[in-house]
């Protein structure tokens, strides 16, 4: 090799190394600029994840509202009435017939309590999933039962890990209220099963009814709006994901399943 | 008379105002020292020129310049390392491995003997040394941004831009100074103009980071 090819070995070599810091200059910006582009995508999906949750919450708010006026009217409200009537037919002057009256009072007292207990529970979403998925669930199946129109049946198989998620034990409570509610208003159904399983790290959620079911391409655009969309969607922003069958008169399965905690 | 103002001297002299007006307020010890290390650099080239000359020989400034650069650009480092971990150990390190070749190259070179000698980098090693150990903090500190998730704009960030300019001046001078011999040109030294002007360009530019920074904290 002669002086002159060495000499342009070491040239070239030269060169590599005054361009290199060039190239790495570049991809220094490129990866921060990616890293900027990262960061904004994050800010925008908690951003979206935060008014999704406020979504909710004002949904099953106004859900929550209307119940409490319904409760209050078709419930406690007869049960105050009819205190009222047995108070009022209290005669003064006969002391056997009066006391049967007033432990009829006192008794439609205590239920009125009993349901007022009930229904401030029920308004309480935050604390009552403070005491676990599975306390929660237990208040709304108690909630339902009490019309009388229900079967309930509900399994929890698979211990609940120490360590819970609050924040996805309540968008999964809302999705249960949601679920519950489209059965009770479309479903006419009469038995409900829920089951609430736990297996590596994954938490499912399933709700079977006897009702008389759907077939999805019957569904109008709107009509599947509101409600099973609103559950795909919130099973989505918890990373997981909703399963819907159903056909006609075979009542419908919805399955939840999400990694958990 | 003399002509001092040389092509590396101006950009010397530039980043040197530029650090004094910029950081003189400053209360991190390591880009305050910026100030006190390039007048000692500005001090070097101008007795190398004198003795050039006057003398024939210029070797010994840059022999004592030498010291301090290893030393300010170590601090700086350690400042710089600091934010994402304890570096004292690696820098303590990496000066001592710096010392024991710089004692080396002065007992094969008779250090400070005052004769004609400028064919001769008397530390030639000590400078291969700290162009590769200076060019390896750099591309650390960049792998450290990578790795970091919270942003920071770089393009107004005094820390990259001050690594920045070392980079490009020692990455570029390992390749030189390894074949400065072989190259019988003027290129080496051109190419090293250039580095010069690189490093205290982005400097210099760092220095007004730096106040930029500073300014928008304290607001």
């Amino acid at each position: 090799m002669g002086d002159k090819d060495l000499g342009s070995i070491i040239l070239v070599v030269s060169l590599i190394f005054l361009i290199a810091p060039v190239f790495i200059l570049a991809y220094m910006f490129v990866h921060n600029r990616r890293k900027k582009r990262h960061i904004e995508e994050k800010a925008l999906m908690q951003l979206t994840f935060d008014a999704e949750i406020t979504k909710t919450q004002l949904e099953v708010q106004e859900q929550t509202m209307q119940t409490i006026g319904a409760d209050l009217h078709d419930n406690i409200g007869q049960l105050l009435s009819l205190t009222s009537l047995t108070l009022n037919s209290i005669e003064l002057d006969s002391d056997k017939k009066n006391r049967k009256k007033i432990d009829a009072a006192i008794d439609l007292t205590m239920r009125s309590i009993k349901e007022m207990r009930l229904l401030g529970k029920l308004l309480q979403g935050d604390q009552l999933v403070g005491m676990g998925l599975d306390e929660a669930i237990k208040y709304e199946i108690n909630w339902i039962e009490k019309s009388g129109k229900y079967k309930v049946n509900y399994t929890n198989d698979g211990e609940m890990p120490a360590a819970s998620s609050p924040d996805k034990d309540l968008i999964l409570f809302r999705i249960l209220q949601e679920v519950l509610n489209n059965i009770i208003k479309h479903a006419q159904a009469t038995v409900i099963s829920i089951k609430l399983e736990y297996e590596d790290s994954m938490l499912q959620l399933q709700v079977n009814d006897n009702g008389i079911g759907f077939n999805h391409a019957d569904l109008q655009p709107g009509q599947s709006g509101m409600g099973l969309l609103n559950i795909q969607k919130r099973a989505g922003i918890i990373g997981g994901g909703a399963n819907i069958t159903s056909n006609p008169a075979e009542g419908t399965t919805i399955t939840i399943l999400t990694p958990y905690p | 008379m003399l002509n001092y103002l040389t092509e590396n001297t101006s950009v010397e002299l530039i980043c040197f105002f530029t650090a004094l007006v910029f950081l003189v307020s400053e209360k991190d010890i390591a880009w305050l020292g910026m100030i006190v290390y390039l007048f000692i650099m500005c001090s070097a080239e101008f007795s190398a020129i004198y003795l050039i000359k006057k003398h024939h020989y210029n070797q010994w400034p840059y022999n004592i310049s030498i010291v301090f650069e290893a030393s300010f650009i170590s601090l700086m480092f350690n400042s710089l390392f600091n934010k994402y971990f304890k570096s004292k150990f690696v820098i303590l390190a990496g000066l001592a491995l710096l010392l024991c070749i710089y004692i080396y190259d002065v007992r094969e070179h008779h250090f400070l003997l005052f004769k004609d000698i400028t064919h001769d980098t008397l530390n030639d090693k000590t400078n291969n040394a700290m162009s590769i150990l200076f060019s390896l903090y750099a591309l650390y500190y960049y792998y450290l941004l990578i790795k970091d998730d919270s942003y920071i704009n770089l393009r107004h960030s005094a820390g990259f831009w001050w690594v920045t300019g070392v980079l490009f001046f020692y990455f570029g001078s390992t390749a030189i100074n390894f074949f400065r011999r072989e190259l019988n040109s003027d290129l080496p030294e051109d190419i090293t103009t250039i580095l010069i002007w690189m490093i205290y360009c982005c400097w210099s530019y760092s220095f007004i980071c730096r106040r930029w920074e500073i300014k928008t904290s304290v607001a």
